[in-house]
């Protein structure tokens, strides 16, 4: 067992685990913050992403232990209090999930993508989204409900 | 908004056809939203499988003792009189829990080990050992079907307890054939008499993946009184509630099934074997209290071992005159299915539907069959057969409408059924929206301007199109139950699957339409057999149709309890009384109302009830029956509920020096009949054609090797992702709304539509591009280089789908 | 995963002094987004975890007109994708990065953890290659330089010591006139590739139809990334046409040995190889000639 500190969701959290916990049973099995899904345990799906230090991260292939000392942000952590955080509400606006399960990763890596570019083309979206599957919508809504936050422009008519 | 029958539908509606926010989004998009592969209960147990690595073989023995105690091990089961007493299956019972006798694909369930954690699980599985005595494995399809197949699987196939409603058909002399569906209109052999050319032809279709984000997963929880409980990812709850306790010989009140209100997707793709298992494995624990297991396939699993997309093998021959009028088709079809027959029963028969309604045939011959090979199960994904058998049809009626020069547009528009037409069950087709479809498809990939020049002289680039249709299955029920609060607010308890479609959504707006409140002041319960009543299933797209009647007769059930009780109170005629806003009121005097709060009485202690009646709660059966196909002809004048048409055009660029294939431009037209819900009916656009069909056209394939899948992972068994699909501007859906008379406000269902035509719509593009039919899917790069290859050294411009061997050359071996 | 025994090493000293001591049983951790996937299937069981992602020294993007471009190894790919300096300098890295796996696996990757895993379908290996790129290598007792294309020498075999960790990339200046690019076919855009070509040529100073030098680099059509110098000859110090450029394409075709699996045959990546070749031979000139 080794010991660890990190942030969660703006909750600091000592503990102590096996080192061969990654990242992502940590935050669903440990935590109990289940919006972090296992989707297929290589990094290949996106379920899984998270934000360390505000970048998108695929955490099934993190070790928890990498994390000492940082910061983490899972999709539960995303709302600030009641106030949902302007992608979540572009989602709901859009339709841009179905079945949800690719959404919580498809929503952190939008969020972090936009936060260091936030006037994207649609080329660039879809070159941020590449590493998240989604089997359900296509991502035609999902693109669209990303370019909608953009805020140089308008809200894209759905 | 099309309405196209003397059945007119008011379009002005509150809450009907409006984009109604999903109901369940805001716990999608904050991480709120638990799903059966969340579930973590007290002393759970972890459930893993010991798999057959032969296709095969006889099983021997089976050596449980190492495991049995590792510690950490709680339960081991093997397929025994105990442990799997009874078969099940959904239409032939050919199927144990776990395998008896035989192993018959690699990754049958052989054994099972429930354990404190996955790992101990994992380990336990290594410790079984298990002695086979292999056998011949049959994979091909011509070979499974032949009359002299190199294994049978089912020796004892005649005997198996079949379902009563519709009984799958053997074939006498072909071993492995688990169903036979025929279709004869007006056939014999003068049928191809007045054809001025006919062409024949042979297609196939690759094996593909659900894909379903979410892995099969089920929780199976027994309580103190020995009552199970099995929580799981299936799209049919009470499907698997017979399945469960039949093959069990347990009551069905004994077992209660839930299915959670978010599930990561189906595509026809949910058999339950999860939870089957898990089943398995709580009830074999000793002693008490009993604890909960949960069995999650991995990510590897669910590729490997649960259910598939079946190969086909479609030969079709199709006649017309000069004129472009079709004459005769006449088709075998033969749905590879893989060791146990599962939904692919159903779909083998029900795969004929597509060809039968797409087009006016007078003279109509199918047969379509469906064999067992020793691969894991195949059989049903989004399209049930459909875009399989439609594949070949629509790429058969391109190469005629070539053959003819006749436009392949003109050639479909004048061919399609339209309302009134008989179809080849010679039913009379009601609520067709083809021409709609093939004219807006037509209108959005601008049909008949050349695409724009490439950029490069080794781009090539193309256009085409394809008609198809979607039946939505009889014989159908569904039932549910509407309760009205005394808050005033509505509940509706139903067995759908919210599977991400949005069914929680546009029930709700049924319920908002039929109460005028809020769609937030109606909820929707998650499906659980204590609760929600009987459902077919979430499958067929039956559900908007099937579910949305039977919520109006509910809805019609409850509002007579609703003003029975306010009449007395008003004092008015029932017949008066109308209910909005939570209030009921006469309707032309809105002053004489009471609050819907107001019918229930207050009793000491607490609580509110009612004098009689007990609650407020309509229920409601919703049961279409049909009319089953005559056994020799097919004929009836009600085979299915509805259909659902569509068409779908793509523009394609080939690079020619290295295959590459991309779709630059991709259009679809669904005929939904009322669309309950713009923003879900472009939903299941979007993922049925951007995802699937692109997916199932280009790049996916489960390849195997000696009944081994070598692709079992997201590197190698390739979905799309974003940068596979055109842009967004490059991308159009039109809905068409083609009311259907008995479907609510005039609807029918999507849900599978979106993906029947694409494939042959992409392969008549790439044909007009670079002049290569292909006769198989998916359409590889390599392919597409051995093809130009091939036409450059030969001439020869037709590739794969053995399209040079027939069903028949088996007969002589 | 088997058990293990973590150290995280804050800096170069340390790790090295950690290695030398755990080395045979060890591995190196940076990014692992090869290392964690392996070894959750249990593929890779080492004893000892010594993670140097957090060696924070060793993450920066350096030029200079002398000594050229300097990586640190724990930069990451997203770094280098994101670079202003590398997008003017070296537009061909920035390019590649852009179809490397996924945006969350480049902002966790490092540079020399892809390296040093020597994955035979690596996009970064045949890039630097390209670039005549030499890696910095640092044990307890020291430091030595090594040519990337002879760091890498076999299918996931560098020439990394056990005692060893790579501390910087680096790429000798931008030269005038020059241009390389690379590109990788696969089914998908940030699939591993199929066949995937990095050239890089430098025209004569007089002569702009004359190619100086080039260096042709392919991956994933052999056990490891490397140079086709066969195909380089038939091109350097020659005057570049069609003919000579289709030679060079047809060297390649012969001389790479690429393995058939379930997204191509051997001959089908041989002749995308070849293609390959010829556009990005084409591609680089242009890129050359217009600066």
């Amino acid at each position: 067992m080794e010991r660890m500190s990190l942030t969660v969701n703006g909750e600091t959290i000592e503990t102590q685990i096996n080192p061969g916990t990654t990242l992502q049973k940590f935050l669903h099995d440990t935590l109990g913050l289940t919006g972090t899904k296992e989707g297929c345990g290589e990094g290949l799906c996106g379920c899984c992403t998270v934000r360390v230090d505000g970048k998108a991260v695929k955490s099934c292939i993190i070790l928890a232990l990498q994390v000492n000392g940082k910061s983490v942000q899972t999709i539960e952590g995303l709302a600030k209090g009641e106030t949902l955080d302007p992608v979540q509400e572009a989602f709901l606006d859009h339709g841009a999930f179905q079945c949800g399960y690719c959404t919580p990763g498809m929503i952190m890596t939008s969020r972090s993508f936009l936060d260091e570019n936030p006037a994207p083309s649609e080329k660039e979206i879809r070159y941020a989204l590449s590493g998240n599957l989604c089997r359900c919508t296509g991502y035609h809504k999902i693109v669209k409900a990303v370019l909608s936050v953009d805020p140089k422009k308008e809200i894209v008519a759905k | 908004m099309k309405v196209k029958n003397e059945h007119e539908y008011n379009n002005d509606y509150e809450y009907i056809g409006k984009p109604e926010r999903n109901v369940n989004g805001v716990e999608k998009v904050t991480g709120a939203a638990k799903f059966c592969s969340d579930i973590e209960r007290s002393r759970m147990l972890y459930g893993k499988v010991k798999r057959s690595p032969y296709p095969h073989a006889r099983i021997i023995s089976i050596d449980t003792s190492k495991a049995k105690v590792l510690p950490g091990v709680k339960v081991v089961i093997v397929g025994d009189e105990e442990t799997a007493p009874l078969r099940f299956g959904a239409g032939v019972a050919d199927e144990y829990v776990l395998a008896r006798g035989k192993v018959l694909y690699v990754g049958d369930a052989v054994a099972a080990v429930a354990a404190e954690t996955e790992e101990i699980a994992e380990a336990a599985v290594d410790l079984i050992e298990v002695e086979y005595e292999e056998l011949t494995p049959v994979f091909d399809g011509d070979e499974a079907f032949s009359q002299n197949p190199p294994a049978i699987l089912h020796e004892d196939l005649k005997n198996y307890t079949t379902i009563r409603s519709v009984p799958p058909r053997y074939a006498d002399k072909r071993p492995n054939v688990f169903n036979y569906f025929r279709i004869r209109r007006d056939y014999d052999k003068n049928a191809f008499k007045d054809a001025d050319i006919v062409l024949e032809n042979r297609f196939e279709v690759a094996m593909i993946h659900h894909v379903q984000m979410e892995p099969h997963c089920g929780v199976a929880e027994i309580d103190g009184t020995g009552r199970l409980t099995v929580t799981g990812t299936t799209s049919k709850p009470y499907g698997m509630h017979r399945d469960i306790s039949e093959s069990r010989r347990m009551p069905s009140s004994t077992v209660r099934v839930i299915v959670p209100t978010h599930v990561g997707g189906s595509f026809g793709g949910r058999e339950p074997k999860a939870e089957q298992i898990a089943a398995s494995l709580a009830l074999a624990q000793k002693g008490f209290p009993k604890r909960p297991v949960k069995m999650w396939l991995t990510r590897e699993e669910q590729l490997m071992t649960s259910t598939t997309r079946a190969r086909y093998i479609v030969e079709i021959k199709t006649g017309a005159k000069k004129d472009g009028t079709l004459v005769a088709n006449e088709m075998t079809t033969i749905l590879v299915g893989g060791a146990y027959a599962g939904t692919g029963y159903l779909t083998a028969r029900n795969g004929s539907f597509g060809p039968a309604a797409n087009y006016k045939i007078p003279h109509f011959k199918l047969d379509a069959y469906g064999v067992y090979t020793n691969q894991r199960m195949a059989g049903a994904f989004r399209g049930f057969g459909n875009a399989e058998t439609l594949w070949g049809m629509e790429c058969n009626m391109d190469m005629i409408a070539e053959k003819l020069n006749i436009d392949p547009l003109e050639f479909r528009l004048m061919n399609c059924t339209d309302e009134g037409d008989l179809n080849a069950f010679q039913e009379k087709m009601h609520s067709v929206g083809a021409k709609e479809c093939l004219q807006a498809a037509a209108r959005d990939i601008e049909w008949g301007k050349k695409p724009e020049s490439p950029k490069e002289p080794y781009l090539k680039m193309g256009k085409g199109i394809a008609l198809g249709n979607k039946y939505s299955l009889v014989p159908t029920a569904s039932a549910c139950f509407v309760k009205v609060h005394p808050d005033g607010r509505v509940e509706l308890r139903t067995s759908t699957v919210e599977l991400g479609q949005g069914s929680n959504t546009i029930f709700s707006q049924m319920i908002s339409e039929e109460f005028k409140i809020p769609v937030s002041k109606v909820r929707v319960l998650n499906p659980d057999t204590d609760c929600t009543p009987f459902d077919l299933g979430t499958a067929s797209s039956r559900s908007t149709f099937n579910m949305g009647n039977a919520i109006r007769k509910a809805c019609a059930d409850a509002k007579k309890q609703l003003f029975e009780i306010a009449a007395k109170e008003l004092d008015v005629s029932v017949d008066l009384l109308v209910t909005a806003q939570s209030r009921v009121f006469v309707k032309d005097d809105p002053e004489k109302s009471l609050d819907i709060s107001e019918l229930f009485i207050p009793m000491v202690i607490g609580g509110y009830t009612l004098k009689e009646g007990g609650e407020i709660l309509g229920k409601a059966t919703y049961y279409l029956p049909g009319v089953m196909p005559d056994p020799e002809t097919g004929k009836s004048s009600r085979p299915a509920s509805f259909y659902m048409f569509v068409a779908q055009a793509a523009e394609v660029e080939v690079d020619i020096q290295t295959g590459k294939i991309k779709v630059t431009k991709m259009v679809t037209a669904n005929d939904c009949g009322k669309a309950m819900n713009p923003i879900m009916v472009e939903g299941q656009q979007d993922g049925g054609v951007l995802s699937m069909g692109i997916g199932s056209a280009l790049l996916e394939e489960v390849i195997v090797d000696n009944g081994v899948m070598l692709n079992p992972q997201f590197a190698d068994y390739k979905i799309p992702t974003t940068l596979d699909c055109p842009d967004c501007d490059n991308y159009k859906s039109a809905i068409i709304e083609t009311a259907h008379r008995e479907g609510p406000w005039g609807a029918k269902g999507v849900g599978e539509g979106t993906m029947v035509s694409s494939a042959p719509a992409i392969a008549n593009a790439i044909y007009d591009a670079i002049g290569i039919r292909f006769h198989e899917i998916p359409i590889t790069p390599e392919k597409v280089l051995a093809a130009l290859k091939e036409k450059e050294k030969s001439g020869r411009a037709t590739f794969g789908g053995n399209h040079d061997k027939r069903l028949s050359d088996m007969e002589n071996k | 995963m088997n058990n293990f025994e973590y150290f995280a090493a804050s800096d170069v000293k340390e790790a090295c002094s950690l290695l030398s001591r755990y080395g045979e049983e060890a591995k190196v951790l940076a990014g692992g987004q090869s290392l964690v996937s392996m070894m959750k299937q249990r593929l890779v069981m080492p004893s000892y975890l010594i993670d140097v992602k957090g060696i924070l020294e060793l993450d920066y993007i350096r030029y200079d007109e002398k000594e050229g471009l300097k990586i640190g190894a724990s930069t990451t790919h997203r770094s280098i994708e994101k670079s202003p300096l590398i997008r003017e300098k070296f537009p061909m890295l920035s390019d590649m990065e852009l179809n490397l796996a996924s945006m969350a696996v480049r902002n966790w990757a490092t540079v020399g953890g892809n390296l040093c895993g020597a994955d035979p379908a690596s996009d970064l290996a045949p890039c630097l290659m390209a670039l005549g790129a030499q890696v910095t290598l640092a044990c307890a007792s020291g430091e030595r330089m090594v040519l990337l294309e002879d760091f890498i020498f076999d299918s996931f075999e560098t020439m990394l010591r056990e005692d060893e960790i790579m501390t910087q990339i680096q790429v000798p200046a931008k030269a005038a006139r020059s241009g390389g690019i690379y590109t990788k076919f696969a089914r998908r855009a940030t699939d591993l590739g199929i066949a995937s070509v990095a050239a890089h040529l430098t025209l004569d100073e007089s002569d702009p139809d004359m190619c100086k030098d080039i260096r042709i680099v392919l991956g994933a059509v052999d056990t490891y990334p490397h140079r086709y110098k066969r195909a380089e000859d038939l091109i350097k110090k020659k005057k570049i046409n069609d003919a000579v450029i289709e030679k060079a394409a047809q060297a390649v075709f012969e001389d790479c040995q690429p393995t058939s699996d379930t997204n191509g045959t051997e001959e089908y990546k041989r002749e995308i190889a070849r293609v390959l070749v010829i556009r990005n031979i084409k591609e680089a000139i242009a890129r050359a000639r217009s600066l």
